[in-house]
């Protein structure tokens, strides 16, 4: 936290720019909200107007409007995002220590094949990635959706947490290994420990970014008991011209926003309280 | 706070030379010195053997092929490669769609994220709310409501026409499907979901020793010395990271365009992203051969890119651990 | 000792966590014996299908597992499961799209159960042989419509006009009530949707100057002339300001019946699919009537009733005869008939469309009560389209864009949409 005092110009400043700022970020979202109260044929013909009352129809009706309700819907998008934060944070910080602090033939090598499959476009890698778990028999089950991410298959994290592994000191390490440290009490003990602002990112990215995928979902995923939130979603938009049921979607929308705040706001302490480096310099 | 010292006695190090006899061959020495590393890699060995090296090399081979999906592929060499380079049209132009989207967004959306996270970084009142507010648009993903909220603010009777109208009285466009204007509220949508850059800015400016501002102060240098000196060379490995992978995501962009546009990148292709471009290729024309060909064009440009910025980072980009 | 049992517990660990998620994959075994349905919808379609599939499971014994998805995700699913050899044995398809699968295989031939688990003496000859395909029978119309168009009955009294004769009239009739009313409808409300890119009403157009779309060979089976023609009378309209502009039609890019013209208030008529009426007139307040495509000075009929959908079976499907009988179910049956009614169009099996006559909506009553006008007014069906034959749709719009926004002159574009349909049709 800074110490300096904040001159009342500053803060003015600093203030207006945020709650300008926020309007910006907030408006569309509050018209979703505001849209998820009115009645469909009110939400198109008069976008702009205030519900006339506030009418939790979309949501009550939004829950189980599918052959499912949304409880079941939640409880799949939960399973398969808190493993995939689980195998996020285990393998790629595995990963990410070996690229940034281990020394082994072939390390550039890897690196860049570690990147290479950040730039791949997916939609072509799809098909055979489907046969491929056809043929193991996990085509309807989580199983594609969860596995992979123990794999290390998200190389974003593992890039992430290569950056911050970068930026802490070499001499910590070389301090413990003089002092009898092996590799994995150097990861396991001081890297993981240190690195918990990047970590708590990964872990709110990882969960966030599983939840809302729809794209892995909707090709694993067959039976609509098996659906996650994002997917379900969609059922509800009918652009083929049939019947779509927008204020129910929108509704089911805001609330689906709801678990990922919670998530956000949870691990954003973690952000906060940071590290002492102080403690660590020379 | 940390534990540095091994106070259970045993081994000292786990890699010290066995009790047992064996012969420190080379081979051995080699085989211990990089035993570590690739035990960790590990987990991401296999997955990249398992599940993405074989995938990607189908689709390399696809990409020599007509392939509808629906019946076997049928080697064609490099027609797919020649076509793209000479003959289609609609994929230079998605190529020009996608260029302007990367130069215009990735830049704009870097430095509001960064410009608000310095402003978040200071004890501000209400940060936590501000924070989750800015980050809550990213939230929403690829939500199918985006599409819809896209159009309720740029389209003829939208937000921002209502907005103008009332402040000049000229009435605008319908933005978002107007060829000349469409590509900007897509560019705008990609900064309005700045939150992730921002976050990572966030944690790396926790990462930034708090002494060193104290000691500048000190020595009288004001906000913008501060910023210069200290916060972006301290949070240069994060700015490249953030670069390098918005750049990636900015390329591949897909569902911004496909929820926005129907799917169809309208009007008249304004808004034909490439990878959008790819996907119609793939599933809705049933050229899955053709699309894998234009997936790898599209990892070579974006290699490309990202080897320059590997290239330039010794330049700028000053780690912490420096002698590697 | 060190603690080296931390590797223990990692792997303890990752082992739970596999463990986990392998909760997901139980129960997915157990479904071996039952069939698969795919149907693309929306949350009522998918309601009435289900109960559907329940009643089946009630009164046949035999289990199936529905998958939906939206329309869009819809063929991307379906390729890939197609890719992999995995579709599932019933397929509700789609006109378009019918062809590409059948033409590659993918679907069976249903001509051997025609008779035995199909049921299908009821129904109408016709659309039976709408879902034929080089001879053979690869999907059953699950129910019948027609072009049409609508408008707001209020709304035209009150701008002073009168429709003409629906069965008779014109585009000249067409344009004349528009410039007549135009000034006296609401602000922010054309005359009508522009339909320069409604691939549709260019089909309608092109047969009542007795062409088609295509020929039987896969050719284009239209002139360049018509397409000027065709255009040049769209352009027309929208400078007239008959149509909302540019940018403000280009608002239904989506697809998505919300962001129409008529649904967003912007136009009296426009232009849908008669299955469409009762999803428009549920989000738009005003009343919506239905009549027929103006047709030209000079003509022949233009439309023609065609499947909204088909179902299909897979190829690859391992248990045909008990698909078969679950397909009778859906298109024959009167309880499951009960259920679907005719959210999907009006079946083809006449019985079944007797008996549901007395428990239609007023609205319901409208669509049929239109088809049996447009039944006295339609002229052969077309061939089955060739392939490439969506990607050719799917480029009409920028076409038209192109001409709308004043890029290019009508005749530019028209010649350049029209070379375009021929490059589209060569490519392989």
């Amino acid at each position: 936290m800074a110490l300096k005092p904040v001159s009342a110009k500053q803060a003015l400043f600093r203030h207006t720019v945020l709650f300008l700022a926020s309007i910006v970020m907030l408006y569309p979202l509050l018209w979703m909200v505001m849209s998820s109260f009115k009645p469909d044929s009110m939400i198109f013909s008069d976008p702009m107007a205030l519900p006339t009352s506030i009418n939790f129809d979309n949501y009550v009706n939004g829950w189980s409007a599918l052959a499912y309700s949304f409880t079941t819907f939640y409880k799949n998008s939960f399973i398969i995002a808190i493993s995939a934060v689980i195998g996020n944070l285990m393998a790629c910080s595995l990963t990410a220590f070996a690229f940034a602090r281990l020394e082994f033939r072939g390390r550039k090598f890897w690196f860049a094949m570690m990147m290479g499959t950040l730039m791949l476009p997916y939609h072509v890698t799809l098909v055979p990635q489907y046969v491929l778990f056809l043929k193991l028999g996990w085509v309807n089950t989580f199983l594609p959706l969860i596995v992979p991410k123990f794999m290390a298959v998200d190389a974003f994290f593992i890039f992430l947490m290569v950056q911050f592994f970068r930026g802490i000191p070499r001499e910590i390490d070389e301090a413990a290994t003089m002092d009898g440290c092996g590799p994995w009490r150097i990861y396991w003990r001081i890297m993981l420990p240190l690195s918990t602002p990047v970590l708590a990112t990964a872990a709110i990215f990882s969960f966030i970014w599983t939840y809302d995928d729809f794209l892995g979902p909707l090709i694993y995923l067959n039976e609509m008991k098996s659906y996650t939130v994002p997917l379900a979603l969609r059922a509800f938009i009918d652009s083929s011209g049939g019947e779509s049921l927008y204020g129910a979607m929108f509704a089911m929308s805001t609330l689906s926003l709801l678990p990922v705040l919670i998530v956000f706001l949870a691990f954003q302490k973690l952000l906060i309280r940071g590290v002492a480096m102080g403690a660590l310099k020379r | 706070m940390t534990e540095v010292s091994n106070t259970e006695g045993g081994p000292r190090n786990a890699l010290a030379v066995p009790a047992v006899r064996t012969p420190m061959t080379p081979l051995r020495r080699a085989f211990l010195r990089n035993a570590p590393g690739y035990m960790f890699l590990m987990p991401w060995l296999l997955g990249f053997f398992l599940l993405t090296l074989g995938p990607a090399l189908a689709s390399l081979y696809l990409s020599f092929t007509r392939y509808d999906l629906l019946t076997p592929p049928v080697w064609t060499g490099l027609n797919n490669y020649d076509y793209a380079f000479n003959s289609d049209r609609r994929l230079g132009n998605a190529m020009r769609v996608t260029f302007t989207y990367v130069l215009w967004s990735v830049p704009l959306k870097l430095a509001v994220a960064l410009g608000l996270a310095i402003i978040l970084d200071k004890s501000v009142r209400g940060v936590s709310f501000y924070r989750a507010t800015f980050y809550l648009p990213s939230l929403l993903g690829a939500s199918v409501a985006i599409a819809v909220l896209w159009r309720q603010i740029f389209g003829v009777d939208g937000l921002v026409n209502t907005l103008l109208l009332l402040t000049t009285g000229w009435q605008g466009p319908s933005w978002v499907t107007h060829p000349k204007y469409s590509l900007i509220t897509l560019i705008v949508l990609a900064i309005w979901q700045f939150g992730s850059p921002m976050i990572i800015f966030l944690a790396g400016l926790r990462q930034v020793p708090q002494d060193l501002y104290e000691a500048a102060s000190m020595d009288g240098a004001g906000a913008w010395r501060q910023f210069y000196k200290i916060t972006l060379p301290m949070l240069a490995p994060v700015v490249f990271f953030n670069l390098v992978f918005q750049t990636i995501e900015a390329f591949k962009a897909f569902t911004q365009a496909y929820i926005v546009s129907g799917g169809q990148g309208g009007p008249i292709d304004s808004t034909l992203f490439y990878s959008l471009y790819l996907y119609n290729e793939a599933f809705a024309n049933l050229r899955m051969g053709y699309a894998s060909a234009l997936a790898w064009i599209l990892l070579v440009i974006i290699g490309f890119f990202t080897a320059i910025a590997f290239a330039s980072s010794k330049y700028w980009v000053h780690y912490e651990d420096e002698g590697r | 000792m060190s603690k080296g049992m931390n590797r223990r517990q990692f792997g303890a660990i990752m082992g739970g966590a596999t463990a986990l998620s392998l909760f997901g994959s139980l129960g997915a075994r157990a479904q071996d014996e039952a069939l698969r349905l795919i149907w693309w919808g929306n949350p009522d379609r998918d309601r009435r299908t289900n109960e559907v599939v329940a009643l089946f499971t009630e009164q046949m014994g035999r289990n199936v597992i529905p998958e939906t998805y939206g329309w869009g995700d819809y063929w991307q699913k379906l390729a890939t499961q197609a890719a992999g050899g995995s579709l599932p044995d019933l397929i509700q398809m789609d006109y378009r799209f019918i062809f590409e699968y059948a033409r590659r295989g993918q679907l069976a031939a249903l001509d051997p159960f025609i008779g035995q688990q199909l049921e299908l003496d009821d129904f109408d000859a016709n659309q039976l042989a709408s879902g034929a395909v080089d001879g053979s029978i690869y999907g059953i119309s699950m129910g019948a419509n027609s072009h049409s168009h609508i408008y707001k009955k209020e709304v035209l009294a009150a701008a002073g006009g009168t429709m003409p004769d629906h069965t008779t009239w014109t585009d000249e009739d067409f344009m004349a009530l528009g410039m007549q009313i135009k000034d006296q409808l609401p602000s922010g409300m054309y005359f009508t949707q522009n339909m320069g890119y409604v691939e549709p009403r260019l089909e309608s157009f092109v047969r009542q100057r007795g062409k088609g779309l295509y020929t039987e060979e896969g050719a284009v089976g239209f002139e360049l002339q018509d397409l000027k023609d065709f255009f040049g009378y769209w352009k027309m309209m929208q400078d007239e300001g008959l149509t909302p502009p540019a940018d403000v039609q280009a608002l239904d890019a989506t697809g998505r019946m919300e962001e129409g013209m008529i649904v967003s208030g912007k136009s009296l008529f426009g232009f849908i699919h008669s299955n469409q009426l009762v999803a428009n007139q549920n989000l738009v307040t005003e009343e919506l009537e239905m009549v027929m495509v103006p047709g030209q000075q000079g003509g022949v009929p233009g439309q023609y009733l065609k499947p909204s959908m088909l179902m299909s079976m897979a190829q690859s499907s391992t248990k045909k005869e008990a698909a078969a009988e679950l397909m009778n179910f859906f298109i024959t049956n009167h309880d499951a008939n009960d259920i679907l009614q005719i959210e999907r169009g009006v079946t083809g099996d006449a019985s079944v469309a007797a008996r549901l006559l007395e428990k239609l909506t007023a609205t319901e009553k409208k669509i049929v009560d239109y088809l049996a006008v447009v039944a006295d007014h339609v002229s052969p069906l077309p061939p089955p389209p060739p392939q490439n034959a969506g990607e050719v749709d799917r480029a009409m719009r920028p076409a038209w864009d192109v001409i709308a926004f004043g890029g290019v002159s009508v005749d530019e574009g028209a010649t350049r949409y029209y070379d375009e349909i021929n490059s589209i049709l060569s490519r392989i």
